[in-house]
């Protein structure tokens, strides 16, 4: 290994005691190429650039640094001045390098960077609106308003119109001629009927514009208008914010998932109240669309573990690009193949242990409830948590059974209602509301309630106006489809994502620290996909401590075996 | 919703029975002494402005016949 710094080539004190270690089993951030010393003892030509460094630049930005594995492989790190590791003697320096483009320093700054930073920033995000009524839990006492405000208007209305008819009657017979010598008609019957008939018909007309406008205030209020909300798909917020720290974001699996939606919390500074701005006011979304500090996702590192959480996922860094996929999805690309020898190398044996760490006993997946919005608590309850258990097919004794641990899978989200069939309320009210629309065409001045209805079909569902948690969706031109629970529930979540964790489906036996001859090449592909072909099985790499003067590397692997197979089952508690 | 239905039922006969007075007037009208037909064509006019100001929704004109009416009508 040849060490540069700031491209001068140096060779640091320890240099013969560095290797690097790569460990795999921190499925959401695996620790890749970490040196296996604690820190670099730098002297000389290499400590001057450092306090030249320091000098000039300050100790807020890393210098770069490289170690070439031979011509052509080189491993990108810098030195990370800022960390607490760092300390400075007369002579010589020991120093803290990390890896450049690459998890540890993805993260760090992926977990301080939110995207109201972004948006301050400039970076713009394509946002769309997310159609939403408000339906509250108060539809008993809007069903009794609506009814007493129906039985009184239709009551008063009838009595009215029939007096009028009456009238007509009235004046139909009075105009009528007498019978007798000379016909005649009674003059003075007529002229005071055609007053009665006249005052009726205006009592009429003034019931009837009150009515029309009662039946508009009630429409606005059984029915408010439809609202919007900004929100935007969940791969162009990886995307846009990986871009913005000057990572690529790749994603096979939310390739094929691209109608996950996020919709931030509608909480912003400097909004009027909604007690001072007229309803119509909140049509136009007022939240930015994108995470605020008040959402559960604050910052593109949350919305990352969000995102590993959901699809049972692993996120590498590997030279600037961020790829977040599910965590086998590199077991089914990958060309190693690598040849370990005997672990006890000294005795000539060979030792494994069971994979124990990956039993559960209960898999509990489920989404957050959001106290600010209780259809997360009505028929999305339904759909925001999956249970299983592992149980034993067999056994002699019960008490010995022993099968433990809790896997707690909890996306940061909560999820959204879609409206999918009318309210009882509103089944009643449309009725009414067809029938204002059929009298007003008859008297004139029509309305057409009825339509205006029609269109809320497929919009989002919240309790009120503002909510708490950050939810996910599944949306095609800003509504959720019909299907979306398929996508979205805490059940598909088990069936697509996190199914592949039962025991039984990945049962291995782990060797540790075999050794294994390896070029450097081999290991720098290795990096790329910790699988690889042992023995004619597919075997999953969990560490790899490489030192390169000897080319010899110690592994430890999983190597797939079937002693869960036919032994345990998945019991389903609820999904 | 039976309410309802009954005011649809209704609105369509009351919207015949207008029909029917305004086919009464041609017929009768007409044949009124001069001095009759004085008094009952204004508040024919009436009823007439009463409903075009309600297919209108004419707020303004209603309130200012329902004044003239008010206490006309010894049911």
């Amino acid at each position: 290994m040849r060490h540069f710094i700031n491209d001068i080539e140096i060779s640091p004190k320890n240099v013969n005691e560095i290797g690097v270690i790569s460990d795999f089993t921190i499925k959401d951030n695996p620790e890749l190429l970490s040196l296996n010393v604690d820190s670099v003892t730098l002297v000389r030509e290499g400590y001057d650039v450092v306090k030249q460094h320091i000098a000039n630049i300050g100790i807020f930005e890393g210098i770069p640094y490289r170690v070439e594995m031979e011509p052509g492989i080189s491993l990108e790190y810098f030195v990370d001045l800022t960390d607490a590791g760092c300390v400075f003697k007369t002579h010589e320096c020991e120093v803290k390098i990390k890896r450049r483009l690459a998890n540890d320093s993805f993260f760090e700054n992926a977990n301080a960077t939110s995207f109201e930073l972004m948006l301050k920033k400039g970076v713009n995000f394509p946002t769309f609106n997310v159609p939403y009524v408000v339906i509250k839990d108060n539809q008993l006492e809007v069903g009794i308003s609506l009814s007493l405000s129906i039985f009184g208007i239709t009551r008063e209305i009838i009595q009215v119109a029939k007096e009028i008819q009456e009238s007509i009657a009235e004046i139909v017979q009075a105009s009528t001629l007498n019978a007798g010598v000379l016909p005649s008609v009674d003059t003075g019957d007529i002229i005071a009927l055609y007053i009665k008939l006249a005052a009726r018909v205006v009592y009429f007309a003034a019931l009837y514009l009150a009515i029309l406008d009662l039946a508009t205030q009630l429409f606005t209020l059984i029915f408010p208008p439809i609202r919007n909300l900004k929100a935007c798909k969940l791969k162009d917020l990886l995307t846009i914010g990986c871009n913005y720290l000057g990572y690529e974001f790749e994603s096979t699996t939310l390739d094929a998932l691209p109608n996950y939606t996020v919709l931030p919390v509608p909480l912003i500074r400097d909004r009027e109240s909604i007690f001072d701005v007229t309803p119509n006011a909140l049509i136009q979304p007022f939240n930015k669309g994108v995470p605020s500090s008040s959402d559960t996702v604050s910052t593109l590192g949350a919305l990352m573990n969000a995102t590993t959480t959901l699809i049972n996922g692993e996120t590498r860094v590997i030279d600037g690009l961020v790829k977040t996929e599910r965590w086998d999805y590199y077991q089914n690309s990958t060309g190693n193949q690598i040849t370990p020898a005997l672990n006890l190398q000294a005795e000539r044996d060979d030792s494994f242990s069971y994979n124990v760490d990956d039993i559960w006993k209960r898999y509990y997946i489920h989404y957050n409830l959001d106290l600010g919005d209780f259809h997360t608590m009505d028929v999305m309850y339904n759909y925001h948590d999956a249970e299983y258990s592992t149980e034993a097919t067999s056994f002699v004794n019960a008490d010995l059974v022993s099968i433990k641990g809790l896997n707690d899978v909890n996306p940061a989200f909560a999820l959204g209602r879609r409206k999918n069939t009318y309210t009882y309320i509103e089944a009643v009210a449309k009725s009414f509301f067809g029938l204002i629309d059929n009298i007003t065409g008859i008297f004139g001045n029509g309305t057409n309630f009825e339509s205006q209805i029609d269109k809320r079909i497929g919009v989002l569902m919240i309790g009120q106006s503002f909510f708490t948690q950050t939810k996910l969706l599944w949306t095609v031109g800003g509504k959720q489809t019909a299907d979306f629970t398929d996508y979205i529930s805490a059940k598909s979540l088990w069936n697509n994502f996190h199914y592949i964790n039962q025991i039984q489906l990945r049962d291995a036996i782990i060797k540790s620290d075999a050794r294994v001859m390896l070029t450097n090449a081999e290991f720098v592909t290795l990096l790329n996909n910790n699988y690889a072909e042992i023995n004619g099985l597919i075997c999953e790499i969990l560490r790899i401590e490489f030192i390169d003067e000897t080319h010899f590397a110690q592994i430890t692997y999983k190597t797939p075996d079937n002693y869960a197979t036919g032994r345990v089952q998945t019991l389903i508690i609820n999904d | 919703m039976k309410n309802l239905e009954q005011l649809n039922a209704i609105g369509k006969d009351l919207t015949k029975s207008l029909k029917q007075l305004e086919q009464l007037q041609r017929r009768f009208l007409a044949d009124l002494p001069n001095d009759l037909q004085e008094k009952v064509q204004p508040i024919q006019k009436d009823i007439e402005s009463t409903l075009k100001a309600m297919r209108k929704g004419d707020t303004n004109k209603i309130n200012e016949l329902t004044k003239r009416y008010a206490n006309s009508d010894s049911k």
